[in-house]
C-alpha cells in the first residue's frame, strides 16, 4: 500500500433511533486506498455506520470529516462517496447501460463521453455484452457486477459496500471475493465493506473493525484480529477458539505461573495488561494451535503440560480433521489436526483417549472480566 | 368419475357464477348492442329494420357539445385527482405504518357511506347559505353570497370528492412497493429530490398512474347523479344523456348507441392500461 494518509475521519459518532443507541461514540480513521471491513453480528451498528458515511442518516452527535472538511451535514448526492447496496438496488425500469450511466447523466456529462465511460466500466466487470438487458433479465451475480460498475464509474473517493455478496451462493461468493479485491487494487479505491461473515472479512481486508453493540471492539489487520484478539468478544466472534479459566499463582519478570484444569503451566506475561498474583485469567487457544497425541495403553499419566481427554466427536474435512475432545476437567476442546503422511497417529476414532497440549507461546491471555 | 362433495360444491359455485355473468352481464350487453342497430318505436320501444342511423345520430352537434363538455369535466377531474392524489399518496407510502393505516382509513371509511348521500351533503356546503358562503361572509371577503351550487364548479367538486379514492388506492398499491434502496441509490449517484421524483418515482409508479386515471376518468363521464344533485337541470354528463334517452325520450336505439360507443372507448382505455401494466410487471420481476 502507498503511504498512509487519512481520507475519512469519524469523530465521536453517536446515533440514536428513538431511544435505541445504535452507535456509541465511534472514533475511526479510514486511510486512502485501503480495504476496510466493518465486521460484527447483526444489530451491531455496522450498517448504520455505513449509512452515516453515505449520508442516508445524520449522526445524533459527532462529526464526519473527509480530507479534514466536515461532511456530516451534506446530502448523499453531494458527497464523493458511492454505495453498493445489499440487494443491488438497480433501477428496474432502466437497462444496464442506463443504470451504469445514471451517475454521469446526473453530473451533466456529454453523451459521447458517457458512452465511452459506461462501456469502459462494463468492460471492467465483464458485462459489456449485456448493456441492453434489464435488471430482471440478469442473474444475481450479473446484477452485482452492474451495481459495482454503476458505483465506481463516478470515481468516488470511497466505495461503500453493504454486505454485497450475501445474496450469492457459496461458490459465486468465493469468486466475487477475489474479483472485488482485484477490482479494488485495480481502481486504487478506498473500500469500506460491511459484513457479518468473518471469513470474508479476514480474506479480503487490509484492516478489520470489529463492532459490537454500537462500539468498536478492535481495529487491526486480519492477522492481529485473529491472532491477538483484544477481548473475549473479538476472540469468540472471529473464528473458533478454546477458552480455559486460569488462576495466577506466581509472577516474575517475563513469565507467570498458572493452573489450568488442575495442571501447572508457566506462560509468558501478556503485554496488554498486568497480571497479579491471585487474579483470574482466560487462556485462549485456536483449534489449529492444539497438539493432540494418542495415549498408549502402557502410558499411565499425562505428560507434563498436557491435558487428558476423550474424543467426543470428529469431522473429517479432507485436508484436516476437526476433533472435539472432552477433558477430565469438563471442558470441550476443539482441535484441528493437519494430516501428516508419516504420522500413524492421525487416524482417530470416537472414544479414543488423547493428550492435548498446545504450541508454546501461541496462547492469548485475557483478564477474566 | 367419482366426485367428492367438495368438488361438487366447487363445480356448483362455478356454474352459478357463469350463469350469473351470462344472465346479468353478457345478455344485457348483447341486448344493448342489438338495440343500437334497431329503430325507435313509440309503443314497443324497438322495432326492425336494422340500421346504422343511430350511430350517425351521434354526430348531432347538440349531442357532440355535451360529449365535449363531459369529456372536459372528466379530464379536469382526472388531472385534479392526480395532482392532489399523487403527492398525498407519496406521503402516506413513506410515513410510519401506524399513521399510514390511519390515513388510508380516513380515505376508505367515507366510502362506506353511499356516495349519493355524500353528494347531498355537499349541497349544504356549497349552497347560498351554506358553509363556504357563511364563512366568506363572516370574514368579510365577499359582500353577497357566491353562486356555487348548480354550476360546473359544483359538479367538478362533487366528481373530485367522489372519485379521489379511486386515484389514491391504485397509486398507493404501486408507490408502497417501490424499494427504498432504489431511491437511496439514485440519491447516492447524485440525483437531487426533483431528479429522483421524475426519473425514478414517476416511472416506477406509471402503471398506478394509468390505473388511477382510468378509474377516475371513466366514472366521471357517467356519474349522472352527481351532475343531477349538484349541477341542476342545465349541466349534463354523458351518463345523464344516456339515462334521459332511455327513461325520458324513450329513444332506446340512440341511448344504446351512445352506451355501446362509450363501452368500446372504455375497452380501448383498459387495453392501454393492461399494456402499460404488463411492461412494468416485466421490469418488476426482479422485486
Amino acid at each position: 500500500m502507498n503511504e498512509q494518509h487519512s481520507l475519512l475521519e469519524l469523530k465521536g459518532l453517536t446515533k440514536f433511533f428513538g431511544v435505541n443507541k445504535v452507535l456509541d461514540d465511534v472514533d475511526l480513521v479510514i486511510n486512502d486506498g485501503e480495504f476496510l471491513t466493518l465486521l460484527g453480528p447483526s444489530g451491531c451498528g455496522k450498517t448504520t455506520l455505513l449509512r452515516l458515511i453515505a449520508g442516508f442518516e445524520r449522526p445524533t452527535s459527532g462529526k464526519i470529516l473527509m480530507n479534514g472538511k466536515e461532511i456530516s451535514h451534506l446530502p448523499p448526492n453531494r458527497r464523493f462517496v458511492n454505495t453498493i447496496f445489499q440487494q443491488y438496488a438497480l433501477f428496474p425500469h432502466m437497462n444496464v447501460f442506463d443504470n451504469v450511466a445514471f451517475g454521469l447523466v446526473m453530473k451533466g456529462i456529454e453523451d459521447e463521453v458517457i458512452e465511452q465511460e459506461v462501456f469502459k466500466a462494463l468492460e471492467k466487470v465483464k458485462m459489456s455484452q449485456f448493456y441492453a438487458r434489464f435488471p430482471s433479465e440478469l442473474s444475481s451475480g450479473q446484477q452485482q457486477r452492474v451495481a459495482m460498475a454503476r458505483a465506481f464509474i463516478n470515481n468516488p473517493k470511497i466505495l461503500l459496500l453493504d454486505e454485497p455478496l450475501s445474496a450469492l451462493d457459496y461458490k459465486l461468493r468465493q469468486e466475487m471475493q477475489i474479483e472485488l479485491k482485484e477490482l479494488q487494487k485495480d481502481l486504487g479505491l478506498t473500500f469500506v465493506y460491511v459484513t457479518h461473515d468473518q471469513e470474508e472479512a479476514l480474506s479480503m481486508s487490509d484492516r478489520v473493525v470489529v463492532l459490537n453493540e454500537g462500539m468498536i471492539e478492535q481495529v487491526g489487520s486480519p492477522i492481529q484480529i485473529y491472532e491477538e484478539p483484544k477481548n473475549m468478544f473479538v476472540a469468540k466472534f472471529v473464528g473458533e477458539i478454546n477458552v480455559f479459566d486460569g488462576m495466577v499463582l506466581k509472577v516474575d519478570d517475563s513469565n507467570f505461573d498458572t493452573v489450568v484444569e488442575g495442571m501447572f503451566y508457566q506462560l509468558r506475561k501478556p503485554k496488554a495488561f498486568e497480571v497479579s498474583r491471585g487474579s483470574k485469567i482466560k487462556v485462549l487457544l485456536r483449534p489449529e494451535d492444539m497438539v493432540v497425541s494418542k495415549v498408549n495403553s502402557a502410558e499411565m499419566d499425562a505428560p507434563e503440560n498436557a491435558l487428558r481427554g476423550v474424543i467426543n466427536h470428529l469431522v473429517y474435512k479432507g485436508r484436516t480433521i476437526d476433533l472435539w475432545i472432552q477433558t477430565a476437567g469438563g471442558n470441550m476442546i476443539m482441535a484441528t489436526q493437519f494430516f501428516n503422511e508419516d504420522d500413524p497417529d492421525i487416524i482417530y476414532a470416537v472414544d479414543d483417549v488423547v493428550n492435548v497440549s498446545w504450541i508454546k507461546d501461541w496462547e492469548v491471555i485475557l483478564p477474566d472480566a | 368419475m367419482h366426485k367428492t362433495p367438495d368438488s361438487f360444491c366447487r363445480t356448483a359455485v362455478l356454474y352459478f357464477i357463469f350463469i350469473w355473468l351470462g344472465v346479468m352481464v353478457f345478455a344485457p350487453n348483447l341486448l344493448v348492442l342489438l338495440a343500437s342497430f334497431l329503430t325507435k318505436d313509440a309503443e314497443w320501444y324497438l322495432r326492425l329494420p336494422l340500421n346504422l342511423q343511430n350511430y350517425v345520430a351521434l354526430t348531432d352537434t347538440a349531442l357532440l357539445e355535451i360529449i365535449v363538455k363531459s369529456f372536459s369535466l372528466s379530464i379536469a377531474t382526472t388531472v385534479f385527482c392526480l395532482l392532489v392524489g399523487y403527492p398525498f399518496t407519496c406521503i402516506i407510502a413513506r410515513i410510519s405504518k401506524d399513521y399510514r393505516i390511519l390515513f388510508l382509513m380516513l380515505i376508505i371509511v367515507p366510502f362506506w357511506t353511499n356516495s349519493l348521500v355524500r353528494n347531498y351533503a355537499l349541497i349544504s356546503i356549497l349552497s347560498k347559505d351554506g358553509f363556504i358562503n357563511t364563512i366568506l361572509l363572516k370574514i368579510g371577503l365577499i359582500k353577497s353570497p357566491l353562486v356555487l351550487l348548480n354550476t360546473n364548479f359544483a359538479v367538478f367538486v362533487g366528481m373530485c370528492y367522489t372519485l379521489l379514492p379511486f386515484m389514491i388506492l391504485p397509486l398507493y398499491a404501486v408507490l408502497e412497493k417501490i424499494d427504498r434502496s432504489v431511491i437511496e441509490a439514485a440519491r447516492d449517484l447524485g440525483a437531487g429530490s426533483a431528479e429522483v421524483f421524475f426519473k425514478i418515482t414517476i416511472p416506477l409508479s406509471f402503471s398506478g398512474i394509468v390505473a388511477g386515471c382510468i378509474m377516475v376518468f371513466l366514472p366521471a363521464l357517467t356519474l349522472f347523479y352527481v351532475s343531477d344533485i349538484l349541477g341542476g337541470a342545465d349541466i349534463s354528463v354523458l351518463g345523464t344523456i344516456i339515462r334521459n334517452k332511455f327513461t325520458v325520450d324513450k329513444d332506446w336505439p340512440i341511448g344504446a348507441a351512445i352506451s355501446v360507443s362509450l363501452t368500446v372507448f372504455m375497452l380501448l382505455l383498459l387495453k392501454l392500461y393492461f399494456k402499460s401494466g404488463n411492461t412494468v410487471e416485466e421490469e418488476r420481476q426482479l422485486w
